[in-house]
């Protein structure tokens, strides 16, 4: 009864700690499968997409948004691709304040879905004159900027 | 760059060193609790390095050099200090601790302890190669506002004009404003800086469990309690991506931690150095309110906890002198995090929501009480990403061990679970009472909220069971 008791502690401890390791050896293995070369990264491809709208953009202050499956009277009702295009615009552009709110100089349309950012990065710039006296600029890479007179 | 890294995460981490160790209670020798002392100066240096840097931007504007003197003004005094400390202390006597040889049991947990710490490190490493710029929140929140805070030059307080709110801009800005700095510090901007701010993170928790409990419990349940940590998957997931709720968990277990540390010292009452644990427990408390909203919350959970569990077990004069205590440490944060609400924060969207259902149309509504309650009984089983419930598991552990909670601790283990439960209710009103769409909600956050808890629960789970060495020892007696 009493060798029971100890071999029960025993096992016990074991127990504890090879669910333990096993728990921790399945998340690593899952992390290296998830592994990939650095720089390659989503996000670091998708802030390369606007290398060339930077330089039409001032380096502060607000510029206006525009973007597939966003709401913009309640943005919390936008699709999770909307927002998450719209908060990633964000990151890339800080300092910049980048709003949904309207009559903005400048608004940058954003129309990716969530594919992938790299398949058209290096797309030339085309300028089109809209009928109210604004441009767009076309970065031809799902990234447009308005430019309002 | 990578010289500058070190160089300027580890300023303040050493100023933070030498600040813990002049008050340090007791031996002042800096090999005294080593590794402890470099856990929390981790956290520490951090959070110091946050407040000194928000200080500086925001009373004199964004300045490399503005920002060196203002650490320098730090470091001078705390140096003076700890030479103070030491020169008081030239004469008290310096016991050598003897080290007792190692059991076979100790040398097995040890290597399966450094296993496991490897484990977690590898995993970090992995995720944060794959995503180095973290997850949603992450990248959306947190390294968007250190950015900001960071390029914007005088225009920085622009990161709080937009009107939606979507960027939180109530939160405070311990983690934002410590990864700027290091950049400021270092002269450009590196994604390094919040892997490393994560990894530093992760670690010092895994360091401040293991360490707490084998003081306080002796260096097997140290090890057991640190293993299992290590081995939550969860902690090193949620730190490479980069939460703030890793940060906070430290926080919230450091504290805890040094509350318990204190009552291993005898109470001498007119000793300031000999209350230094209660100092430091309130600069980790401070800290934790400067990390996230959560950290208010807990500030109130330990005032009331402690109040109940204390009050009647050693009155309310000593419940006092351990406040005004921890106010030394608490108060100097608290006045950033307070100077930052009412400057700069917008109210919180969570309490004031421009959306969803009016407050007492939700107080009301019982079957939110029924959904939350379902997803933390589902989350609470199935928490911590385990082969196996981790939960059972530990229910399991307890049960076959037993409860042995040493007498002096008795009242700081029932003041650190009251102030969990504050926590944990706190948490599920919040859910109960949120203005976003209440499953989304829950599938988001929960599991990190857990998380931030999760450090403090081992600790104080493995305060409360048995040790092994007690457990086989009883068997023997049995056996006898």
């Amino acid at each position: 009864m009493t060798f029971d008791y100890q071999v029960r502690i025993r096992i016990g401890i074991c127990l504890l700690i090879f669910f333990a390791l096993l728990s921790s050896l399945e998340s690593l293995i899952n992390a290296y499968k998830v592994y990939g070369v650095s720089g390659a990264d989503y996000i670091t491809r998708y802030e390369k997409r606007f290398d060339e709208i930077r330089g039409f953009l001032p380096a502060r202050g607000i510029v206006g948004y525009a973007g597939e499956g966003i709401n913009y009277t309640e943005y919390w009702k936008s699709d999770a691709v909307g927002l998450q295009n719209w908060f990633l615009t964000q990151y890339t552009l800080a300092p910049l304040v980048v709003s949904i709110t309207t009559n903005h100089k400048l608004t940058i349309i954003n129309n990716t879905q969530g594919g992938d950012p790299i398949v058209s990065e290096n797309a030339e710039v085309t300028a089109r004159d809209l009928a109210n006296g604004a441009q767009m600029l076309d970065f031809g890479n799902g990234i447009k900027l308005v430019v309002t007179q | 760059m990578t010289l500058r890294l070190i160089l300027s995460i580890l300023a303040p981490q050493i100023t933070a060193f030498i600040l813990i160790s002049a008050v340090w209670p007791g031996q002042t020798r800096i090999r005294s609790h080593f590794l402890l002392k470099c856990c929390l100066s981790i956290g520490a240096g951090l959070g110091l390095l946050s407040c000194v840097y928000f200080l500086q931007l925001a009373l004199f504007g964004p300045s490399r050099k503005g920002l060196v003197i203002a650490l320098v003004a730090v470091v001078i005094p705390a140096i003076a200090l700890f030479v103070y400390r030491l020169r008081s202390n030239k004469d008290a006597s310096q016991s050598e601790c003897i080290r007792e040889p190692i059991s076979r049991m100790e040398l097995i947990l040890s290597v399966l302890f450094i296993v496991a710490v490897a484990s977690a490190v590898a995993t970090f490493v992995f995720l944060s190669v794959r995503e180095p710029h973290g997850e949603w929140d992450a990248w959306a929140v947190y390294n968007m506002k250190a950015r900001f805070l960071f390029r914007a030059g005088n225009d920085w307080r622009d990161l709080f004009r937009e009107p939606t709110g979507w960027t939180s801009p109530d939160y405070p800005l311990l983690i934002p404003a410590g990864i700027a700095a290091c950049w400021t510090l270092m002269g450009g901007e590196t994604v390094a800086v919040p892997i490393t701010f994560g990894m530093l993170f992760t670690i010092a928790t895994i360091g401040v469990v293991y360490i707490s409990v084998s003081l306080l419990r002796g260096k097997n349940q140290g090890l057991l309690a640190g293993l299992i940590l290590a081995c939550t998957p969860f902690l090193p997931i949620h730190g490479a991506n980069q939460y703030t709720d890793v940060p906070l968990g430290f926080f919230l277990c450091a504290t805890l931690a040094l509350f318990h540390l204190q009552d291993t010292l005898p109470e001498q009452t007119y000793r300031f150095f000999e209350h230094g644990f209660l100092v430091l427990a309130g600069v980790m408390l401070g800290f934790s309110t400067w990390t996230k909203n959560e950290g208010v919350l807990f500030l109130v959970a330990i005032f009331v906890a402690r109040f109940v569990a204390l009050v009647p077990a050693k009155g309310l004069k000593s419940y006092g002198r351990q406040l005004a205590i921890v106010g030394v440490g608490l108060v100097p944060v608290l006045l950033v995090v307070f100077y930052f609400k009412v400057t700069l924060a917008t109210p919180n969207r969570m309490l004031f929501p421009p959306q969803g259902p009016g407050f007492f149309e939700k107080l009301l509504d019982t079957s939110r009480y029924w959904i939350v309650l379902n997803a933390f009984v589902t989350e609470g089983l199935v928490f911590g990403k385990w082969v196996v419930s981790l939960t059972a598991c530990l229910l399991f552990y307890l049960l076959l061990i037993g409860l042995s909670i040493n007498q002096k601790e008795v009242t700081n283990v029932v003041a650190s679970l009251i102030a969990l439960g504050i926590m944990l209710i706190g948490y599920f009103m919040a859910l109960v009472m949120s203005p976003l769409d209440l499953s989304g909600h829950i599938a988001t956050s929960l599991n990190r909220v857990l998380l931030q808890l999760w450090p403090s629960f081992i600790l104080v789970f493995f305060l409360m069971v048995r040790t092994p060495d007690q457990a086989l020892a009883r068997s023997e007696v049995l056996s006898h």
